[in-house]
């Protein structure tokens, strides 16, 4: 192992530096005495010995220094030096110094905290022991047109039993309840695992165990394993907390197990878990509620898997009929979680590396100025004898040494960001919590400074190198040369301008997304509306007996619906309330129900072929309270049934999906097995899911008589028109609520105008960041421009001076600079624009309505920077025609 | 010296370092023996080439103390450097003989 030798001597040489001297020393300081006592021996005297040695070796020192030539870290050590030296340097000029540092610090430390962000929320694999052989299950619906629908877990037992590529799958269910017992009740979110979660996971419990097959049968499942943090709430963190119990709504439930710490999936909120119940054999097959996660087996892949339970999924159907048309979906547990923040931090990433250029130039820029004033100090240096190379080695260290403390400072404004990251992207952006600086980030600062170093560095250390000798020590000799290096500095400003172009553009376009997508109409009124969803417990229970459990449904169902209704009643009396609603899903929350739509004459069609809609059950006021308008025909009246026989309200867009170009009231049609309801009014659409899908197709069905579109507990949202602040009634509902019933939970409550605001809030992040650079910049580039222009007036003095003196007017002057600058703005605006229209590509799948080639937004962004960048063009050249001639002819 | 080219050098050191290991002074004492004189490796040569060996991880060093109660720097193979002298030493005897056929052809 010869580089283990070879690393400790390079590494002694490096940090034991002294003691090596001592030892070269004292071991050539023997030589001589041997050699002296040698030649003592042959003959010699004393002191002819003794100078014969020295002169055989030839200079003591001289051999020295080829000893610590081949010590190998020569280069390091000069390397070391020329960055002390350019610290020093740059503390003679403090100003440059500061102002080249502050621009490093905000391109290196935006690029820092986007690498962070990067890694922390897409590139770090999700904190679970094998993540990447974790695996969501969707399962396809083939008639409702549904590839992403959760899954029945009798499906789920089934593919646990019998698939042959996973080392476990278990599924989850969350939903809400009331956790009382110890102090004050709360509603807290609870997650419903089939035993094996934990397992799955690859993350076991810190105290007790997780759930037991038993456990999923009756009154076995009656236990829990609480979250680290209810833990510690609750509990304190005491040791004996396994056998204690928890009220959960109205069951007692044991403890048998506390989780990891910080341990919370499937959500942030949750605090819980419980065993998901087996499902009965006389439940139907087709309630979809629960979604399953698989572990890979290690070799398998997911396609492996999907055919395997697409063959379980497949078998299943010859012996169940309700399966038909159902198939599986995998895709991995990371994608799910951080796939859609990729393109936005893609975007904000090119960005943020567009400002870490314009930083780059402007500081070239400054240091080309300081370059030219430098040229006799490199001319004297190189007659004395350094070699060209070593001077540029010396120049680029001092780059390195602006570089490095540029960066130094860009992770301390980097690790400012990532700590206001949360509140500023923590419902945009998964993970946030995650983003730390870490040893990764600080490597990839360390690579960013000096590369960043050697990118503006290069430039100008060559053209300082480049001088011509003797002419420089002219007097008035460095002008000459630093004339060239204008061109150089006049081609930087106009990459500089267009690239604060191409950002602006890409600013404008977001902008003009975010106003188009902020003015669309949902719909409805969603101001002063309040929804508070309600979850009544009680369920019907499936003790083993179907008729029974047949018969009591309806009558449940019934009491259920008497029981909303007089409870708004209720709140409908109360001050400040103009109106109450009632329907089973609220506009924007998330996907709902598909329905195949059979008209007459489509009898004959599969069902695959047939349209689908988004259903819902409303109670009659709905349309009103909402604001949504009718077109055609009625709403509902008290005695409006749904089922067979009965009716249906539709909305715009089923009426043309269904009877383009005729009138929709009166027809019939069916979107439940061989029950026909006749359509009786139109109503405008509604933008159900978010502000930028189209509005999807709805059939509303009527409370009385629906059979379908509930979940097990009868969930509704009630939605409550206001006259004054909706929160200021919330209070009042609450009590109302409590009253009818004490036990019943508060699943959610929200105000509509703010579950609007919250579903652009990405949308909004991504346009404030985008925006913010562009201003940054915007003045980068500024900054740029002027320094450029003020300094070439500042070197044309005397020409200027000159031109005076014979009789140049002082227009003439002015039209003399600003041609030069207005020279370089066109031809970044040109520049910019082309850069732009090619890169527009990007940015088209964030726009709304908008071509990435809008026109209009160029126009403005062009006009932005033109107008700004000739402001900054005028000072200097201003200031050019207040030159004194007499004064400007002395100057050098 | 100047004759010998690096590798060479390199070789001679390597050789004698196999035969015991030694002080700087014993080095270039051993060469002029064994070379009958020829070679006289001067230390602004030898010195060089040893921290060459050394940081190429051949040759390792200790300080130890002379016959005559002086300190010195020992110098000895590593088992890479043992390696190393037998590839060498091989390419030298390939080498020489190619240059030896060459040159004593008689023309």
């Amino acid at each position: 192992m010869a580089w283990l030798d070879a690393m400790r001597e390079w590494l002694r040489a490096l940090f034991l530096k002294a003691q090596e001297e001592r030892e070269l020393d004292e071991e050539l300081r023997f030589h001589l005495e041997r050699a002296e006592a040698e030649k003592v021996r042959r003959g010699m005297s004393r002191s002819e010995a003794a100078r014969a040695a020295r002169l055989e070796i030839g200079g003591v020192e001289s051999v020295k220094e080829r000893v610590r030539g081949e010590r190998g870290t020569r280069w390091l050590e000069d390397l070391g030096k020329d960055l002390v030296f350019g610290l020093r340097t740059l503390r003679r000029s403090p100003a440059f110094a500061a102002a080249a540092i502050l621009t490093l610090a905000l391109g290196i430390g935006g690029n820092i905290a986007m690498f962070s962000i990067f890694d922390g929320v897409l590139l770090r694999p999700l904190p679970y022991p094998g993540a990447d052989r974790l695996v969501l299950i969707w399962t396809t619906i083939a008639d409702r047109g549904m590839d992403r629908s959760l899954s029945s877990p009798h499906d789920v037992d089934d593919w646990r039993a019998g698939n042959r590529t996973f080392d476990e799958i278990t599924a989850f269910s969350t939903r809400s309840a009331k956790l009382s017992g110890g102090e004050q009740p709360e509603m807290i979110r609870l997650a419903q695992v089939v035993p094996g979660f934990f397992r799955t996971m690859g993350v076991p419990p810190v105290l007790g165990r997780g759930f037991l097959d038993a456990e999923r049968d009756g009154d076995a499942g009656r236990v829990a394993v609480i979250g680290h943090a209810l833990w510690q709430s609750r509990f304190g963190g005491a040791e004996d907390v396994l056998g204690r119990t928890l009220q959960l709504d109205d069951e007692r439930v044991e403890i048998v197990g506390v989780a990891a710490p910080s341990f919370d999936f499937p959500g942030a909120d949750v605090a819980l878990w419980t065993p998901l119940p087996r499902p009965l054999a006389g439940i139907s097959r087709s309630s979809y509620w629960t979604v399953p996660i698989g572990r890979l087996e290690p070799g398998a892949s997911a396609e492996q898997a999907a055919a395997d339970l697409g063959l379980i999924m497949r078998r299943l159907a010859a012996d169940h009929p309700e399966n038909r048309g159902l198939g599986v979906r995998l895709e991995r547990l990371h994608e799910v979680a951080v796939g859609d923040a990729r393109p936005t931090l893609r975007l904000l990433w090119i960005t943020v590396a567009f400002v870490l250029l314009l930083a780059c130039a402007n500081v070239a820029h400054l240091l080309l100025a300081r370059a030219n004033g430098r040229q006799k100090e490199m001319v004297i240096r190189t007659s004395l004898g350094a070699s060209r190379s070593r001077v540029l080695r010396q120049l680029l260290a001092e780059s390195l040494a602006l570089a490095l403390l540029g960066g130094v400072l860009g992770v301390g404004l980097a690790a400012v960001a990532i700590e206001l990251l949360p509140s500023l992207a923590a419902d945009t952006l998964p993970r946030v919590g995650e983003v730390v600086i870490d040893g990764r980030a600080l490597t990839f600062a360390l690579a960013a400074s000096l590369l960043t170093g050697l990118l503006f560095g290069a430039l100008p250390a060559f053209r300082v190198t480049r001088a011509s000798g003797p002419a420089v020590l002219k007097q008035g000799g460095q002008r000459s040369v630093a004339d060239r290096s204008s061109r150089w500095q006049s081609l930087i400003v106009v990459g500089e301008t267009a690239a604060a172009l191409v950002l602006l553009v890409g600013a404008v376009l977001l902008l003009r997304s975010l106003g188009a997508l902020l003015d669309v109409d949902p719909g409805f009124r969603p101001e002063r509306l309040l929804s508070v969803r309600l979850s009544p417990v009680k369920k019907v229970q499936f003790s083993g007996d179907e008729e029974a459990y047949r018969a009591a449904y309806g009558p449940e169902r019934e009491r259920i619906r008497a029981f909303y209704r007089d409870l708004s009643e209720r709140i409908g009396g109360l001050a400040g309330v103009s109106g109450v609603a009632l329907v089973n899903q609220r506009p924007l929350a998330g996907s709902a129900w598909g329905v195949r739509v059979v008209v007459e004459g489509s009898e004959d069609l599969e069902p695959t072929e047939l349209p689908t809609a988004a259903s819902r059950v409303v109670e009659p006021g709905y349309f009103r309270t909402l604001g949504i308008p009718l077109e055609k025909g009625r709403t509902f009246t008290a005695s409006d049934q749904a089922g067979d026989g009965g009716v249906a309200v539709i909305s715009r867009a089923t009426a043309e999906m269904l009877w383009p170009g005729e009138d929709a009231v009166g027809r019939t049609m069916s979107f439940r097995d061989g029950q026909w309801v006749r359509v009786v009014g139109v109503v405008g659409d509604v933008r159900d899911q978010s502000l930028e899908s189209p509005a999807k197709a709805t059939i509303y069905s009527p409370f009385a008589g629906a059979t379908h579109g509930f979940h097990s507990n009868w969930t509704m949202d009630v939605l409550v028109r206001t006259e004054g602040d909706p929160m200021g009634s919330a209070e009042a509902i609450r009590a109302l609520v409590a009253q009818a019933d004490a036990e019943l939970p508060i699943v959610e409550e929200a105000t509509m105008s703010e579950e609007i605001h919250h579903s652009t809030a990405r949308r909004r992040f991504t346009t404030g960041l985008l925006g913010a650079f562009g201003v940054v910049a915007l003045a980068l580039a500024i900054i740029g421009l002027y320094g450029v222009i003020a300094y070439s007036v500042a070197r044309r003095v005397h020409e200027l001076g000159i031109r005076l003196a014979v009789g140049a007017s002082r227009q003439d002057i002015f039209a003399l600079v600003i041609r030069r600058g207005l020279a370089l703005v066109a031809a970044g605006l040109i520049g910019g624009l082309a850069a732009a229209w090619m890169l527009s590509r990007l940015i088209g799948s964030f726009l709304y309505r908008l071509q990435p080639t809008d026109p209009l937004s160029y126009a403005s962004a062009a006009m932005l920077l033109g107008v700004v960048a000739s402001l900054a063009c005028i000072v200097p050249a201003h200031k050019a025609t207040r030159l004194d001639p007499l004064r400007a002819l002395r100057h050098e | 010296m100047s004759d010998l080219v690096q590798g060479t050098l390199d070789l001679l050191i390597l050789k004698i370092l196999a035969l015991q290991p030694m002080h700087g002074w014993g080095i270039s004492e051993r060469m002029r023996q064994l070379s009958a004189e020829v070679f006289q490796l001067n230390p602004g040569s030898l010195y060089p080439a040893l921290q060459r060996l050394k940081r190429k991880g051949w040759v390792r060093s200790h300080w130890a103390v002379t016959e005559n109660n002086r300190r010195a720097r020992y110098y000895e193979l590593s088992p890479a450097g043992r390696r190393q002298l037998a590839e060498e030493a091989d390419r030298w005897e390939r080498v020489s003989a190619a240059v030896n056929r060459i040159v004593r052809t008689a023309h």
